[in-house]
């Protein structure tokens, strides 16, 4: 028998013995009915308070609406701002930046990225599936991890394929480069970190992967290699235009479920900032702010903008128990958010402002289970 | 408007809603201790145990006549069960919850052999995040599969088995040395 074996049994032995003195059943129907009735109850003045907040937010473009230049009552509208939008993949229809959309005929897509070819990348169930710029299937690849990391500005997409193999895809290159197999890691599935440079041609092109503890191998086009640095980190979230300054997650210390996050400069090998006040920060195009989020459960409670030095900006949170399921920069001062209401499964599009103000875009509008993945899922 | 119903040949003389009513009933009679248990293991405080199987049976209760498959409802409550144990920290008063290395208070005693092997790994199992517990729970108290584990989270299998291996490493990080399987052998 195995160490792994002995823990299992153990640990199954242990929750067995545990649970054996329950044997009673508290509730009868009456108990469960009335908590029944205070559900609905509570799922209906959610509908009711939804529907209101819709009013508020279509409320206040008609009203810009009236002061046009035509309005004979000669006030003159602020000009309207030139927003961004994030890449964002809803209700199978991927809307670009620029507004145009995509069909997107396919259930379950885990994560989305773009090339700069127009190309898009979709994660699903164990494969990666290419489209071309029209939204028709170009390819489709086995993988190993439902996970991508898109390379700097669009220029890559990189997955661990069939057999560990990590595959890049460039773009304006019609086929992926596949590169070494990645060995079994003992702790977790390997992943890829960050794809360095901006090409990935057959001969020149390195990938670092790590397994989720620990940043663990270079990987090469014929080779792996274990990493030689001892790095401060145990997974690289980011990296900017220039490729030399990463945020990354620092190790967890006893009894922490969420890690404390850094900038590392990538050349001087150095921690240039850090902070334990949320997780997984995202540069913002104009790398001057970072979107950090914590939570559990596909779910944050709140949102968090740090300037560069890792100071707070903005502590954003949906009101009530409503939750924020993923979010993205749009432009260099805006957010897109999905927030969702876990009782209902309602699902809204809220676009959050660096100085604390918010605008629902869409919703609410049923959806599926929060729990299950974002029915707004953001490019990469 | 209060309405009834005409009772049909299928529901041996009762209303519809008497007869949905009498099999929820039953279903409560048998699966309700099981489903105590594995709220327990999901909490930790029995307390907190009742508190989500309630609402988990009264969604169930609501969704009954959704659930065609009655060889399904079991899966169904355990998905209700863990979305509303893991949802937990939504909950203003759990809103500040976190990891942590103390065990909760509540738990009952058992009479159980126990050598403190089972004890010990127990309030290992306590300190981890409710996720990673939920993982945990299902594939070696539940004994379900993989793709089982993954179909009742919503997840994916890779993040099922990745999951499972990031929370059997800290129950061997904490663990307490003389418990540890390793150190028998040294």
């Amino acid at each position: 028998m195995t160490d792994h074996d002995t823990l299992e049994t153990r640990l199954t032995r242990s929750l067995d013995q545990q649970a054996t003195g329950l044997h009673d059943a508290p509730f009868g129907l009456d108990d469960v009915r009335g908590r029944a009735r205070g559900i609905q109850r509570r799922r209906r003045a959610l509908v009711a308070g939804a529907t209101a907040a819709v009013v508020l937010a279509v409320a206040i473009p008609l009203g810009l609406a009236a002061g046009g230049r035509d309005d004979p009552r000669g006030v003159d509208p602020a000009p309207s701002p030139v927003l961004g939008r994030a890449t964002v993949l809803h209700d199978g229809e991927l809307t670009r930046p620029d507004g145009s959309t995509l069909p997107v005929p396919y259930d379950d897509v885990d994560e989305v990225a773009t090339l700069g070819d127009g190309r898009t990348v979709l994660m699903l169930q164990r494969r990666a599936v290419v489209l071309d710029a029209t939204g028709a299937e170009q390819a489709s690849y086995p993988v190993a991890v439902n996970l991508l990391t898109a390379g700097r500005e669009d220029r890559t997409v990189a997955w661990v394929g069939e057999g560990n193999r990590v595959q890049v895809l460039e773009a304006g290159r019609p086929e992926p480069v596949t590169l070494a197999a990645v060995p079994e890691s003992e702790l977790g599935l390997s992943m890829v970190e960050v794809v360095n440079g901006d090409e990935c041609a057959p001969d020149s092109c390195r990938v670092t992967v790590g397994d989720g503890n620990a940043i663990t191998y270079d990987v090469y086009p014929d080779e792996v290699v274990p990493t030689e640095l001892d790095l401060p980190f145990t997974s690289i979230d980011d990296v900017n235009a220039r490729g030399d300054l990463w945020t990354v997650a620092l190790p967890t210390r006893d009894g922490e479920q969420h890690p404390c996050v850094a900038t590392y400069h990538a050349v001087d090998q150095a921690v240039v900032a850090q902070t334990c006040a949320t997780s997984g920060l995202r540069f913002s195009p104009d790398e001057q702010h970072l979107l950090g989020m914590r939570g559990d459960n596909s779910m944050y409670g709140e949102l968090t903008v740090l300037d560069a030095d890792l100071r707070p900006v903005l502590t954003w949170a949906p009101e009530g128990d409503l939750a924020i399921s993923s979010a993205a920069w749009s432009d260099d001062t805006h957010l897109d958010v999905a927030v969702v209401d876990p009782d209902t499964s309602e699902w809204s599009l809220v676009r959050v402002a660096l100085d604390g103000g918010s605008e629902v875009l869409e919703g609410p509008a049923p959806g599926g289970n929060p729990e299950a993945g974002p029915d707004y899922v953001f490019a990469d | 408007m209060h309405t009834t119903q005409r009772a049909g040949p299928e529901t041996g003389g009762m209303s519809r809603s008497q007869a949905r009513d009498a099999e929820f009933t039953a279903y409560l009679a048998a699966r309700q201790p099981s489903l105590l248990r594995t709220a327990y293991l999901l909490t930790g405080d029995r307390h907190q145990a009742e508190d989500v199987l309630q609402t988990a049976l009264a969604k169930l209760y609501l969704s009954w006549d959704k659930v065609r498959d009655r060889a399904a409802v079991d899966g169904y409550a355990r998905r209700i069960l863990v979305n509303e144990t893991t949802s937990l920290w939504r909950r203003p008063w759990k809103r500040r919850e976190h990891a942590t290395d103390r065990v909760p208070e509540g738990a009952p005693h058992h009479d159980a052999y126990d050598d403190g092997t089972g004890d010990a790994l127990w309030q290992v199992v306590q300190t981890l995040p409710r996720r990673a517990r939920a993982v945990v729970v299902l594939r070696y108290y539940e004994q379900l599969t993989e793709a089982e584990t993954a179909e009742v989270l919503g997840i994916t299998v890779g993040t099922v088995k990745s999951q499972t291996s990031r929370a059997l490493a800290t129950l061997r990080e904490r663990t307490p040395a003389e418990l540890d399987p390793r150190e028998e052998e040294r």
